[in-house]
């Protein structure tokens, strides 16, 4: 008879080799290769910390063949980058639905740190709130992870007992912890890279301070103006003390952040203000933040 | 599938590991653990067990103790092959199970003696194997050495040797044999 145990183990046991075939092993740091997952056909989704060198990546496939790749983009805010390779038929992937993340579920982290596939296994331990990373990245969710992190952890996939990609796994987010970041994410951010080469980020070109204005307004004053910025052209100047951005309140730097998330690149923004001591309004383009600004917030 | 029943699935598993596993005590060192091989039919244990020992003391799991004759060492396998007269002969001797055929993900349970605690049960899944070691995903300590290393069938498929990045190490099944065919 087989027993339960038997039965886990085969679900288990078959849920790595289901997903292993579209994990690889990619050479772009010293000593030990990394992790990656064929997200879709000629594209590999990594861990961008684990990307230490950007020309001449190889890539190992699950058959044992090495092909040459080209790094597409990477997100340091959410640790992820893109490769692109020959295209290798590999089929659409299954991802697991944000809701279908849960704390306590089993789940696998695969990796291939060289030509075989690796597991571990452990439990989602906490699904936290929509995040945004100590790097400015946003994560539909925090998903902690108790797992025993090994060679290539970073960059492998998440996945749960039915053979699903949960996420992709990295240690750099959150102190060394093991976390993963969610497919829905990984989407979001891939899709966002394969057209810009980048995660294109709302940029002002103004540094804030928080300021109260009353016993009850706190306000954000303009301390620093990029004079090239969308702000400074569009005529922002230093001690201005910005309230609300398209009739929202904004009291803390991280509000006006939350509000220039990607979407917002190349569209008007109408500024509350407060000019001495005169309420007013000023409307801006919202700018792409420049590279040197983006490799700042690493 | 029911959670109870894989419970006692785990407690069978053990229970059936616990009769196959023996305390190994030398005079100086702490407690390793052993395994009583089916076919050859031996005692197996780490060589880093016994060390320069010649004798040994073999606990078996219903509390009988016997004297163990060290008969021979592969320190590079780290084994030793383990005579005791005559006791034991009614321990039916571990099922073995096929380490060639272990796929990472699949279940794995470990059996030990960690810090003097007798017949410890843990509990993970095969992280990569080779011809060389089975590499596993679960939680070893001092005392779980020369113990079984057993699939989910609860079949002997190594002898646990070390701990190396984290992962337990156990010497295949395979190669258990092979050195006590030599």
């Amino acid at each position: 008879m087989v027993s339960m145990l038997q039965t886990l183990s085969d679900n288990l046991a078959t849920a790595a080799e289901r997903v292993g075939r579209r994990v690889v092993a990619i050479r772009a740091r010293r000593r030990i290769p990394s992790s990656g997952i064929l997200w879709r056909d000629g594209v590999v989704v990594t861990a961008q910390h684990t990307i230490q060198r950007e020309e001449d990546i190889v890539i190992t496939l699950p058959d044992g063949t090495d092909v040459p790749a080209t790094l597409v983009g990477r997100d340091p805010g959410t640790d992820l980058a893109a490769l692109r390779l020959a295209p290798t038929n590999a089929g659409p992937i299954d991802v697991a639905p944000l809701e279908a993340i849960r704390a306590g579920s089993l789940v696998l982290a695969l990796g291939r740190p060289g030509a075989e596939l690796t597991a571990a296994l452990g439990l989602v331990s906490a699904v936290g709130e929509p995040w945004r990373t100590w790097h400015g990245g946003r994560i539909d969710r925090l998903i902690r992870l108790d797992i025993g992190i090994y060679d290539g952890f970073s960059g492998g996939p998440l996945v749960d007992a039915e053979g699903r990609v949960l996420g992709v796994n990295t240690s750099t987010l959150l102190r060394g912890a093991p976390t993963a970041v969610p497919a829905a994410t990984v989407e979001r951010v891939l899709g966002q890279l394969l057209e810009h080469g980048h995660v294109p980020t709302g940029y002002l070109g103004v540094g804030m301070q928080t300021v109260a204005l009353s016993e009850e307004s706190t306000g954000l004053m303009v301390m620093s103006v990029d004079p090239a910025g969308p702000a400074g052209r569009g005529g922002v100047l230093l001690g201005d003390v910005i309230t609300a951005i398209d009739d929202k309140a904004v009291s803390d730097p991280a509000d006006v952040l939350a509000h220039l998330d990607a979407g917002q690149v190349g569209k008007p923004a109408r500024l509350g203000l407060v000019r001495a001591g005169q309420p007013t309004s000023l409307t801006v383009t919202v700018g792409d933040r420049p590279i040197a600004e983006r490799r700042r917030r690493r | 599938m029911n959670t109870a029943d894989l419970a006692s699935d785990v407690s069978r598993a053990a229970e059936a590991l616990r009769r196959v596993t023996v305390e190994i005590q030398t005079n100086r060192r702490g407690l390793g653990a052993g395994v009583v091989w089916r076919e050859p039919r031996a005692i197996v244990t780490n060589a880093h067990v016994v060390g320069t020992h010649e004798t040994c003391v073999v606990r078996f799991t219903d509390g009988r103790t016997r004297e163990g004759r060290v008969v021979r060492k592969d320190e590079d396998r780290d084994l030793a092959l383990i005579e005791v007269a005559g006791a034991g002969d009614d321990v039916e001797g571990a099922v073995r199970g096929e380490a060639a055929r272990l796929r990472p993900g699949e279940v794995v349970l470990a059996l030990g003696h960690p810090f003097g605690m007798s017949g410890a049960l843990v509990i993970g899944v095969v992280h990569a194997s080779s011809k060389r070691w089975i590499q596993a995903d679960l939680r070893l300590a001092p005392g779980f050495s020369g113990g079984p290393l057993a699939d989910a069938a609860g079949r002997v498929v190594g002898i646990n040797a070390m701990v190396a990045h984290g992962l337990g190490l156990a010497v295949p099944a395979a190669a258990v044999e092979e050195f006590l065919r030599a």
